[in-house]
């Protein structure tokens, strides 16, 4: 008897050492799984906020950006007096009509206490000069200024909006980058416009301009229906000025013009946001066919 | 026994080290300082203060005619956007007057760095849809009644244009 029970307890130690011995190596097999599966997913590179805009383009790049042009641009807002940017330099294809990269220093003229309109009777919305470069249909880059100013009651005489578009761009500064600052110049009224390529640039001034920027937005502008290729350019160095000169720290509003499947595309670079990177942060656009996805 | 519990043992602390590690990777590649500080100041050689090409110049030195201004209105599109009805436009004003001038017809525009340039001033009657202006998000394009336009008399650059309503 005491043997069997002996041979039973035996039996039992046994087959409970055999059920302990898969629950723990099922226990082990589950952890290591686990264990893999979040490595998986921590690891996964992150994708640009633009990506998760995109749902589905064509093969042939088409847009609606005629009526209402297209934007991939980040805005900030706060009152300052000048702001500063550096874009990189890039081969654009214009389309049907025109694809730029720049920078505005903007009024929002919020209580609309500015005439801020392109004829009398229009909305009165936003003031600004706005600087860059661009490439209309039929034309090479060039760089470009404009800028659209308060007027008095009704714009007395007239109202004008007024671009300034500069000598082409020169071979060397191309796969380079360009310097774009304007500000207020220290003389009542005046913002200087100063665009500084590698090779090229030009220095202006926007004047008799009453405006009091708030906010400033640096992108792509795209305008037409079909046919635009502008590869990824980054905007870096992202700085505002008042009281001297400050980096962005925080990382604004993106802000995407056109419907949800038209370029330009935008976002931050690798995730370089004003808010984790030293140095304003480190934007980009493009504007390039695609099966879906982003394509910068 | 004790081999299974060391194997036990062995495994968790496997498990943490991964999990710390994953955690450490993603945590830091959420908060990367990766830029490269920015590139230094560009001092360009070539500073363009003259617009951009527009009239073919005379060869012999002297001012463009007022022919001259006209016929590369009426022959080439106006910078701005077509006219809506896709038809030439007319030639409202066009005056030979210095850029002086022209910034007060202009509200205090900017137009040159010199004063005394010779200037033509020309404004076009449309309407045109301005389809190549430059604004910020959210702002709808307009349609223009008048434009103007500020060619350099020597060499034909166009200086400016824009909207002249």
């Amino acid at each position: 008897v005491d043997k069997r029970k002996k041979d039973i307890n035996s039996d039992l130690k046994g087959s409970t050492f055999c059920a302990s011995g898969g629950e723990e190596r099922l226990a082990i097999a589950l952890m290591l799984v686990l264990g893999l599966l979040i490595t998986m997913f921590t690891l996964h590179p992150q994708k640009a906020s633009a990506a998760s805009i995109t749902s589905s383009v064509p093969n042939t790049l088409t847009y609606t950006c005629l009526v209402q042009h297209c934007y991939g641009v980040n805005t900030w807002l706060g009152s300052v007096t000048g702001s500063f940017t550096v874009i990189d330099v890039v081969n654009l294809a214009s389309g049907d009509v025109s694809v730029d990269n720049e920078t505005w220093l903007i009024d929002n003229n919020s209580n609309r206490s500015e005439q801020c309109i392109f004829a009398p009777g229009d909305d009165n919305n936003a003031c600004w000069v706005e600087a860059g470069y661009v490439r209309f249909s039929g034309d090479s880059e060039r760089w470009f200024w404009a800028d659209l100013r308060p007027m008095g009651g009704g714009c007395f005489n007239h109202c004008y909006y007024i671009e300034h578009d500069e000598g082409i761009l020169n071979s060397g500064d191309y796969n380079n980058v360009v310097d774009i600052t304007i500000m207020a110049n220290g003389t009542a009224k005046q913002w200087s416009v100063s665009v500084g390529g590698h090779v090229t640039g030009f220095n202006a001034t926007s004047v008799d301009n009453t405006m009091s920027p708030n906010r400033i937005d640096i992108g792509q502008e795209l305008a037409g229906t079909q046919g635009a290729n502008a590869p990824h350019a980054n905007y870096q160095d992202n700085t505002w000025i008042k009281n001297g000169e400050h980096y962005q720290t925080v990382d604004g509003i993106f802000n995407y013009g056109g419907t949800s499947y038209n370029p330009p595309w935008a976002g931050w670079n690798q995730n370089q946001r004003p808010s984790n990177s030293p140095y304003g942060g480190v934007w980009y656009t493009c504007s390039l066919p695609s099966n879906g996805g982003n394509p910068c | 026994m004790h081999l299974r519990r060391l194997l036990i043992l062995a495994t968790i602390v496997l498990f943490a080290l991964t999990l710390f590690g994953a955690l450490f990777a993603a945590f830091s590649s959420a908060n990367a300082t990766t830029s490269n500080p920015p590139p230094p100041l560009n001092h360009p050689k070539i500073i363009y203060n003259d617009g951009m090409s527009a009239i073919p110049p005379r060869t012999n030195g002297t001012l463009l005619s007022a022919t001259d201004v006209q016929h590369y209105i009426l022959t080439q599109p106006f910078r701005g956007g077509p006219t809506v009805s896709h038809q030439q436009p007319k030639i409202v004003k066009l005056q030979l007057i210095t850029s002086g001038q022209a910034s007060n017809l202009l509200g205090g525009e900017y137009v040159s760095p010199s004063e005394s340039l010779q200037v033509y001033f020309v404004v076009l009657s449309g309407p045109f849809f301005m389809e190549n202006i430059h604004v910020p998000i959210g702002t709808k394009i307009p349609t223009a009644n008048q434009v103007v336009e500020v060619f350099d008399a020597q060499t034909g650059n166009l200086l400016l244009w824009g909207i002249y309503a």
